[in-house]
């Protein structure tokens, strides 16, 4: 077998090919460094499990993954949520195969051991013979370190050391709060997520959702043809690409620039009243002016955590319609995902115009979606040529060269005093750079916290 | 003959609705004819022309739940899938334009339809269940099966089958195939 040197010694040399703009396609999904990668990146980021209003009443539990790794993620009687392994401390039998309920107990089918919503042991049949000295402090559910929520939805960690998920969104909090900070009353879930499963690694999906905006007008020609997206090509000038320190980062249109909005548009064309309508109170007048010279595309935040809002009109008024979508990417070994997907429109908006959002959003995204229906294809090779044999010898790299250097059209956005990263056109492969090189970064034992 | 089944039915408990007032065969066939059409995705147009104008088609999320649950397995609203009349013309014009990269390689399939039941619901509406089974196979050496039962509404007017509606329950809760770029 070839000598492809000491993993670590891979990884360090691929942080400098990436500077360059290149990526060996081991680094995409090797399945030795699979191990690694679920340690060191699931095994320390944030990540999203889902909205709050999924656990609404003490008692609501959902099962969700942190990595491969099956969580209940429930709310304790005390409003408090709570994220625990799902295996019981025994001899590690699923406590729960129910996706979603409500319990104030987990009882184990085996031996009976039971455990309160928040993970804490309480007890076990004939306790006083069986369990004179057990301790219940050491023998509750596996905890994830820390949980958190922001914009309504459910963070976690399993690193103690992790920093808060602000601290953890860095110089990016600004982009991802305008993003969501819209109106206070916060977000409509409209479907449980559905889901489906993709015969590639899990980073093809957020790499081409953080900054991938020059393919849409060849993969997604056919959205042009049949009047589900504008003509691409007179829209390239007018992406603005933004990214955090953190892997975190956002395509952005400048659409009134773009002749495809009339001047004086809202963000997002949202019509007047109910933009007007909207709580902006956790929007500074920077955001606003943000998201109105640079309106969000399409976000992710590191590691697999992605975000769209896209609009279509209401069939019947012909009004502008705004949808937002979230996907959690679970990874499934090296070369495979499940993609969850997630439809939401505002709690201001009316349910009506939930079900249009929701039906809107299904046409693009989801397991029937002609955007993911085309991505999912073009992802499969990658997986597959990381274990080529044939590529490895020759040493194939990916290529990750637009924007560097003088390659491309493609230059610092004029005028951006804000944080971050901010490059104009979508001639770029900035952002898939900077998630490449914090994922990098945490595979990297001597560089990651 | 005909005594004896009766007799023994009735010991079991099970009553056979026979219902001269559903043309059963022709709805059984009408099935088997668009379950053909669907699995050649050449003729998705042929398929779009036994829709009705007020089609539409769902695919409910299912979640999974235990046997004494009382949660729906199909919470209402939840949807994987959605379209109508427009949606899918627009998906037919998509495939033939050439551009859709994901489906220029079709994946062979062969739906097998079966378990037909029907009830008139008016003078043109039907309610038909049926199971399917979806042999699915898209470059590989082993497809996957996709499972479940469809709630349609068939609709007959001049003489002719049309479909209403479809809703499709699936026996997955995460969809197998890659993706859905066909009808169930």
């Amino acid at each position: 077998m070839l000598d492809l040197g000491e993993p670590q010694a891979r990884v360090r040399a691929w942080r400098e090919d990436i500077e360059k703009g290149t990526l060996p396609f081991q680094a995409i999904s090797d399945p030795e460094l699979h191990r690694d990668e679920l340690k060191r990146i699931f095994g320390r980021a944030w990540q999203a499990l889902g909205f709050e209003s999924e656990i609404g009443k003490p008692g609501d539990y959902i099962l969700r993954y942190m990595g491969e790794d099956q969580v209940i993620v429930s709310r304790a009687e005390d409003g408090n949520i709570h994220v625990m392994l799902n295996n019981c401390r025994h001899r590690g039998t699923w406590l729960c195969e129910q996706e979603k309920g409500n319990t104030k107990t987990f009882r184990c089918p085996y031996h009976g051991w039971v455990y309160r919503n928040d993970g804490s042991w309480a007890g076990a049949p004939m306790r006083s013979k069986a369990y004179q000295n057990l301790k219940p402090e050491d023998w509750g559910l596996l905890k994830a370190a820390k949980v958190e929520t922001r914009w309504g939805l459910i963070f976690a960690t399993l690193d103690p050391d992790a920093p808060s998920f602000e601290d953890y969104l860095g110089d990016f909090k600004f982009h991802a709060d305008a993003f969501f900070n819209l109106d206070s009353r916060g977000y409509r879930l409209l479907s449980e997520p559905s889901r489906w499963r993709a015969k590639s690694n899990w980073k093809s999906n957020p790499e081409n959702v953080i900054g991938d905006a020059y393919h849409v007008s060849t993969l997604h020609a056919s959205a042009v043809t049949i009047g589900m997206a504008p003509p691409m090509a007179p829209l390239q000038e007018h992406f603005a690409m933004f990214h955090g320190s953190n892997g975190h980062g956002m395509i952005t249109w400048s659409l009134e620039d773009a002749g495809m909005f009339p001047k004086g548009s809202h963000p997002w064309a949202y019509p007047d009243h109910v933009w007007n309508d909207f709580d902006k109170k956790d929007l500074s007048d920077e955001q606003l002016d943000f998201l109105k010279k640079y309106t969000p595309l399409s976000m992710v935040i590191f590691p697999n955590l992605s975000f769209a809002r896209l609009f279509t009109r209401h069939p019947e008024t012909g009004e502008q319609l705004v949808w937002s979508w979230m996907r959690i990417c679970q990874p499934n070994g090296p070369g495979e995902h499940i993609s969850w997907n997630f439809f939401t429109n505002l709690n201001a908006e009316s349910e009506e115009n939930g079900v249009h959002a929701l039906h809107a959003g299904l046409q693009w995204l989801g397991a029937a979606g002609i955007g993911d229906i085309d991505d999912a294809m073009t992802w499969e090779g990658a997986s597959q040529a990381a274990n080529s044999v044939f590529a490895q010898m020759r040493g194939m790299q990916a290529n990750y060269q637009m924007g560097v250097g003088n390659m491309s059209a493609a230059y610092d956005l004029p005028d951006w005093t804000g944080p971050g990263v901010a490059k104009r056109t979508s001639y770029t492969e900035d952002n898939q750079r900077a998630f490449y090189a914090e994922w990098l970064r945490r595979m990297d034992d001597e560089a990651a916290e | 003959m005909n005594v004896m089944t009766k007799s023994v039915a009735a010991e079991l408990g099970f009553q056979p609705a026979v219902d001269n007032d559903v043309p059963i065969d022709g709805i059984r066939q009408f099935l088997l004819h668009e379950a053909e059409l669907l699995d050649d995705m050449r003729r998705l147009r042929e398929w779009s022309g036994l829709l009705t104008e007020d089609f539409s088609y769902e695919v409910p999320v299912r979640v999974f739940r235990t046997l004494h649950s009382k949660e729906p397995s199909f919470p209402k609203g939840s949807l994987a899938v959605y379209e109508d009349r427009r949606s899918i013309e627009s998906r037919v014009v998509r495939l033939e334009s050439g551009q859709a990269h994901g489906e220029e390689i079709p994946p062979l399939m062969r739906r097998l339809v079966n378990g037909v039941r029907a009830v008139r619901i008016d003078d043109q509406n039907f309610a038909v269940r049926s199971a399917f089974h979806l042999y699915h196979n898209r470059r590989a050496v082993d497809g996957e099966i996709v499972a479940g039962e469809r709630e349609d509404i068939v609709r007959i007017c001049n003489g002719r089958y049309y479909l209403a509606r479809r809703i499709v329950l699936l026996d997955h809760i995460i969809i197998p195939t890659q993706n859905i770029t066909i009808f169930f």
